[in-house]
């Protein structure tokens, strides 16, 4: 197990994303979205990584739901939903839903509960969001609330449901501050991360950050002062 | 207090964005009121922050541990340094290189020995290591060649170093590196951003350079002592605060303003308010005019220790000395006692003074008027997640009007032309840094940063030409995700009139060391060298009072060197 900061955390999921084909926006939403889990006490570097190891090299369309009028979001593709395409798209739409919805077949469905507690916050209003045998209650300040057993690992859900509760109420405690990632995930989401760091050439090493600095400012000319 | 006679009575407005955020106008901007590492200093002052000199074990040859502690009202923080015998051959100032002159950390209470071993094995390693959450930022530093033997040798023998040869390098020693905010491993800014002592920005890192001047010149002193016991003697006080921190900053901190643009906002925005603020004081007070008069004479003299070799600062500096010298004949035949007169100061000003110049002013009228101005520090954090969600239902008429509000600079551009899109900013395998590639020359498309926000806002009007008015934005961006950054950045800059660099960040004409000094000059750096148009060497707290001097000395009035001081 590896302890991150949040912001290396959410630096290595954007890249992440980012190499497994997702666009710069939706990368920006898949680094953001893992800090508020693992900075919410849940762990979700493994699913993450195994998300897109599973997507890898699918467009954000090819994730997302489509917008079908006052049906409201829904999902004909045959792929199941990306968490982070859908909790997206949820949040964009957030104010021609309706209150409570359901959709499916979506991955590693954990993955939508920061964009859930976006719309919460924004809405001012608890949510609760289920699948499985899941239930997460989301404050109206956007927060975690209760929610029964760890963190789940599940990888696909048939469908993941929200609506409104008053139930919800401030989590407990300080949230803490560091993400823990599997050395096995760590690899992974470093691999996909490394696609988008551009090799070394001569060129480029000669080129990219200027003039090299000279390593002492003894070979300084000697107007310098 | 002064001021309270007189209370604006006009409202002057900021300056426009179009005006403020062009990049060779960010590349002029000088520390002031507002810099981070005065806002500091101010607040150790006021607070009574106490300082302790723990442990330093460090031998002749500058090897061994050292511990500075402050103490503050609530809490304490250690520098912990490691200082370390360099070959010269192994000495760089490169983000790659792998060994330093010195290491630190900044640790959140005091360190103890099962601590200091920890950090032992991780802090000289650099990246190559990790901390945990109880550090705060990691740093290291590099000896200056001209200067750090000259001062061990003089103070050995007895002598002060030669005064000509401190004012000419400024420093002892370079940091060439200050990691704070979550890097390898420390603590994330949120898990401590609620402290008072660390709301406003950059003060782990600020805190941490101000410590390690402190050490290095303890070090140079000590290396003296134990070469020559019986000779050698400390640096005078006044001569030893001229000593400050150099350092080399090079692409990695340029996509910073850009990636932040909430915070970068908030710091023009605070800076701006400040000078709108100075400008409608109805009547200037005596004491402020005075003190007015006071530092231009010490800024033109202090002008004289701002050296470069590099042609196009060598220029900026000619402009700078004769602005100033334009000013200082003007401010002694104009009548600051009439109604307006900063105002009227500031009008003459943007008709008679360089970029460079104008930015000097803004420093300068700031700097009478604390009452002001100081308050302005607690806006200028920002929590750059609070812009982060998109408003799905803008509709496309709105967006196009921001994109035209905001980017109409990037209208007029020929993006076709190569000149445009000359730049392509991509991150380097080898060390994972930001870096700046010639587009025609080299296949870096698949690799490209999103750090032209212009060119892109551009790509999503055309976009966005087919949709109707009333259309709202969600749909767009479920059919095309590839827009989605560029979405959230016009929103953003909607709401914050200065977040967005209103300027080309890939033309063949940037000069990326623009937006370093724009950052630089908020930390409070000074002496601006350029080495290339991507790379700069800076000086930090020159002129600052030590940790053991801070309440003996007056309140935030080192910037501006003395006039009696040796130039």
């Amino acid at each position: 197990m590896i302890a991150l900061s949040l912001g290396e955390a959410e630096a290595l999921l954007r890249r992440a994303a980012r190499g497994a084909g997702r666009s710069w926006g939706m990368a920006e939403e898949f680094g953001r979205a893992l800090r508020w889990l693992e900075g919410s006490g849940l762990a979700a570097m493994a699913l993450a990584a195994d998300l897109l190891a599973q997507t890898d090299g699918m467009a954000d369309a090819a994730l997302a739901p489509t917008w079908g009028g006052q049906g409201g979001l829904a999902h004909h593709g045959a792929q199941p939903l990306c968490p982070i395409a859908l909790g997206a798209a949820l949040s964009d739409h957030a104010n021609a839903l309706g209150a409570m919805g359901r959709i499916g077949p979506v991955l590693a469905p954990l993955l939508v509960l920061p964009h859930m507690a976006d719309i919460a916050r924004r809405h001012g209003q608890g949510y609760a969001v289920t699948w499985g045998e899941s239930r997460f209650a989301l404050t109206a300040r956007g927060a975690l609330g209760a929610h029964n057993g760890p963190a789940p690992a599940q990888r696909l859900a048939d469908w993941v449901a929200w609506g409104p509760s008053d139930t919800a109420h401030e989590g407990t405690g300080t949230r803490p501050h560091r993400a823990q990632c599997p050395s096995s995930a760590y690899a992974s989401l470093n691999r996909l991360a490394e696609r988008t760091f551009a090799p070394e050439t001569e060129a480029r090493r000669q080129s990219g950050a200027g003039e090299a600095k000279p390593s002492s400012d003894a070979a300084r000319p000697k107007t310098e002062g | 207090m002064m001021e309270t006679a007189t209370t604006p009575e006009v409202t002057i407005a900021r300056r426009a964005p179009e005006t403020v955020m062009r990049l060779s106008r960010l590349g002029s901007f000088h520390q002031s009121r507002l810099s981070f590492m005065r806002m500091l200093l101010r607040r150790l002052r006021q607070e009574g922050w106490r300082y302790k000199r723990r442990q330093f074990d460090i031998d002749a040859r500058g090897v061994g541990v050292a511990v500075y502690t402050m103490h503050g009202p609530d809490r304490a923080y250690s520098l912990v340094a490691f200082g370390h015998d360099l070959p010269p051959e192994a000495r760089s100032d490169r983000v790659i290189a792998t060994a330093w002159d010195a290491t630190f950390t900044l640790f959140d209470g005091i360190p103890d020995a099962t601590d200091i071993a920890r950090l032992g094995a991780e802090i000289p390693l650099q990246e190559g290591g990790r901390v945990s959450a109880r550090e705060l930022s990691v740093s290291r530093a590099n000896r200056s060649v001209r200067l750090f033997d000259h001062v061990v040798t003089a103070l050995a023998a007895g002598r002060q170093p030669d005064a000509d040869l401190v004012a000419g390098v400024g420093y002892v020693m370079r940091t060439t590196a200050v990691y704070g905010s979550g890097k390898l491993g420390a603590a994330d800014r949120e898990a401590i951003a609620m402290r008072p002592e660390f709301l406003p920005p950059f003060q782990v890192e600020m805190l941490t350079v101000w410590l390690i001047r402190a050490f290095v010149l303890d070090l140079v002193e000590e290396m003296a002592r134990q070469r020559a016991p019986k000779t050698a003697t400390v640096i005078a006080p006044d001569l030893r605060r001229q000593i400050g921190i150099g350092n080399s900053t090079g692409l990695g901190m340029a996509p910073f303003l850009i990636s932040h643009p909430i915070l970068f906002n908030n710091w023009i925005m605070a800076r701006e308010e400040g000078l709108a603020r100075v400008r409608a004081i109805a009547r200037a007070t005596p004491q402020t005019r005075e003190r007015f008069q006071e530092v231009l004479a010490r800024a033109r003299h202090g002008l004289r220790l701002w050296r470069s070799d590099h042609p196009v600062q060598i220029a900026r500096l000619a402009d700078l000395h004769a602005d100033l010298d334009r000013l200082a004949a003007h401010v002694d035949q104009a009548d600051l006692s009439l109604p307006l007169a900063w105002d009227g100061l500031w009008c003459w000003g943007e008709s008679h003074l360089s970029e460079e110049g104008q930015e000097m002013l803004v420093s300068l009228l700031l700097e009478p008027h604390g009452d002001l101005v100081d308050g302005l520090a607690c806006c200028m954090s920002a929590q750059e997640n609070d812009g982060f969600v998109i408003d799905g239902a803008m509709t496309a008429g709105r967006l196009r009007a921001i994109l035209g509000d905001v980017y109409g600079w990037a209208r007029d551009l020929d993006w076709q032309a190569s000149e445009a899109q000359a730049r392509t900013w991509y991150v380097s395998a080898a060390k994972q840094e930001p870096r700046l590639g010639e587009t025609l020359h080299e296949d870096l498309n698949a690799y490209e940063q999103p750090l032209a926000p212009g060119r892109d806002a551009m790509r999503l009007e055309a976009a966005l030409r087919d949709l109707p008015e009333d259309a709202p934005i969600a749909g767009f961006l479920l059919a095309n995700p590839e827009h989605r950054h560029s979405v959230r950045r016009a929103q953003i800059a909607a709401r914050h009139p200065y977040a967005e660099i209103r300027d080309n960040t890939i033309g063949a004409n940037l000069m990326p060391i623009d937006m370093l000094r724009a950052k630089l000059s908020f930390f409070g750096a000074g002496y601006f060298d350029p080495r290339s148009d991507r790379w700069v060497r800076i000086n930090m707290y020159r002129g600052a009072p030590f940790p053991h001097e801070l309440h003996d000395l007056p309140e935030d009035d080192w910037v501006y060197p003395a006039r009696e001081a040796s130039a």
